[in-house]
């Protein structure tokens, strides 16, 4: 489904209490749409489990050895 | 014979090339500080780099330099710097480009200032810089467009923007940007000078206005590769004040730089990375791979199927985390904004947080995979930082959806690495019509900052794209 410029107003206006004026909510949708969809098809194709603390263990594990 | 006759044009020395002539007694601290106040009267009202300036304080401290004995002396001792606004000082106002924050005065100074500060720099002033450093041009409502010394109706590209504009017209010789998504690389590029995103971890942030705290990085920009060396050296490490800061020692950059890439494998990233660049980009980046075949490197094809998703999730993560900074801010303070910062923090209130939860736990798993698939075939990764040369102030200023998709072009290939923790160097590689710089995009392993140097320094040592100083043209009076 595509997303709906009014739809992420209406949420951004109840969530945070702050106006997201039409052109932006517009832009918005437009940028995010393709994200959005390519972070879903991630969901369903990639097995890519993690935990948030994963990244800075695994980059430490990974230290170049000074030449 | 005046002592600045005896270095010749100051311009034309690198941070490196000048710290090695004040420590020779060849020109005083003090002279350069005169010299560069003179050429700052001349260029500021052109390019408008800076947002303060205080050569007051500074030729104080340089008279300090100039009766420091030599064996008190640090590796920057006596060398103009200066940095984008959004480092603190006690004390001193860091305005962060922002109007909200035209009278703030931090109490505690940031680490890495400390650090330069005992390294013997002189501060020259503050730099101008996208409001809160918030998108990737030279816009800036508050204090005035920052134009790129190349084509003054260009923009510099951001946010670092001052720090860009100001090492291109040689009113410093080191400075202090910030990268959350880019804008050490991109002002780098397109203002024809050196920049480097250091790994997640290897410079400590504690003292600078936090944009986005899982992407911020501190970064260098100097003219040349061995300058960003030196200043690694002076501001690497780990912090007792940033517990997100590195245990892991600091590697003495300096020494390896030439090693030489002989038997380095550097991996283009063609897919993805070159989509949509001009023919004059491509021969530029084709041109490096040809220097570095001719030093002994060995240039290998890649490709990088996590780069789609590494972007996507580094958007989510970037508007995410700065829209819900500036929260309070955007209700109560919305028309202090400038149009092109309202709009983006306007924009980031609308990622769901599970997007912006996947982001943060498919990091580890993403970085991975490119660690185990893309550096198993390579020792670098190599790809334009940005597959266009700066666009003008008009093309960039959003105001159409031409302009807007431009604008979402110029961070696409330097906000992966930001996403995956990775250091990653900008170096001008050539030029592009009408005479803009055009730069590759070197990316190391974690914490793999000295091979990325080494390999940066030997191009550098083989062309002269890092020597060239803008002439300070503006297309329309042509």
């Amino acid at each position: 489904m595509p997303l709906d410029a009014k739809l992420i107003a209406a949420w951004v206006k109840a969530v945070h209490g702050i106006e997201l004026p039409e052109a932006l909510a517009e832009l918005t949708a437009i940028e995010m749409e393709p994200m959005n969809a390519r972070a879903l098809a991630a969901l369903r194709d990639y097995d890519i489990e993690g935990e948030p603390g994963d990244f800075e263990a695994i980059l430490e594990a990974h230290a170049e050895q000074q030449p | 014979m005046s002592a600045l006759a005896k270095v010749g044009d100051p311009a034309e020395l690198d941070l490196t090339g000048l710290a090695r002539a004040i420590a020779d007694r060849e020109v005083s601290a003090a002279e350069i500080v005169q010299y560069t106040a003179n050429r700052a009267a001349r260029l500021q009202p052109k390019l408008n780099c800076f947002i303060a300036t205080d050569f007051d304080r500074a030729f104080d401290a340089a008279k300090r330099a100039d009766a420091t004995a030599g064996d008190k002396r640090g590796p920057l001792h006596g060398v103009p710097v200066a940095h984008k606004d959004m480092y603190y000082r006690a004390g001193q106002v860091a305005t962060g480009g922002t109007k909200i924050r035209r009278d703030f005065r931090p109490d505690y100074t940031a680490t890495v200032l400390e650090r330069l500060d005992h390294a013997g720099a002189i501060e020259i002033g503050t730099l101008n810089m996208a409001e809160f450093a918030l998108y990737p041009t030279g816009h800036n409502a508050h204090y005035g467009d920052c134009r790129n010394p190349w084509d003054t109706d260009r923009i510099t590209g951001g946010s670092s923007s001052g720090s860009g504009a100001a090492i291109a017209a040689r009113l410093c010789w080191g400075s202090l940007g910030s990268d959350s998504g880019g804008s050490v690389r991109i002002p780098s590029a397109f203002c024809g000078v050196s920049g480097l995103k250091p790994t997640a971890g290897r410079v400590s942030r504690h003292g600078i206005m936090p944009l986005a705290h899982s992407l911020d990085y501190v970064g260098p920009l100097t003219q040349s590769v061995r300058d960003i060396a030196r200043l690694l050296g002076v501001i690497a490490g780990a912090d007792g004040k940033d517990h997100t800061a590195s245990d892991l020692p600091v590697g003495d950059y300096q020494a390896g730089l030439g090693m030489g890439v002989k038997g380095l494998r550097i991996g283009v990233l063609r897919r993805y990375f070159f989509d949509g660049a001009g023919p004059e980009i491509v021969r530029a980046l084709d041109g490096a791979l040809d220097v570095f075949r001719g030093l002994g490197a060995e240039i290998v094809e890649l490709d990088m199927p996590e780069a789609e998703l590494c972007a996507t999730y580094a958007y989510f993560a970037l508007f995410g985390e700065f829209s819900s900074i500036h929260v309070p801010w955007l209700g109560a303070r919305l028309a202090d904004y400038g149009p092109m910062a309202r709009n983006r923090l306007l924009r980031g209130l609308a990622v769901p947080a599970a997007r912006y939860h996947e982001a943060m736990t498919r990091r580890g798993p993403l970085l991975k995979s490119v660690l185990d698939g893309r550096f198993a075939r390579a020792d670098l990764l190599f790809a334009p930082t940005t597959n266009l040369a700066a666009p003008t102030f008009a093309e960039a200023d959003e105001s159409n959806a031409e302009s807007r998709a431009l604008l979402g072009k110029i961070a696409r290939n330097t906000r992966i690495f930001n996403y995956l923790g990775l250091p990653a160097l900008s170096i001008p590689c050539g030029f592009a019509e009408p005479g803009l710089p055009v730069a590759m995009q070197l990316v190391g392993k974690p914490f793999g900052e000295a091979r990325l140097l080494r390999a940066g320094h030997a191009y550098q040592e083989a062309t002269d794209w890092h020597r060239r100083m803008p002439a300070l043209r503006t297309s329309s009076a042509a």
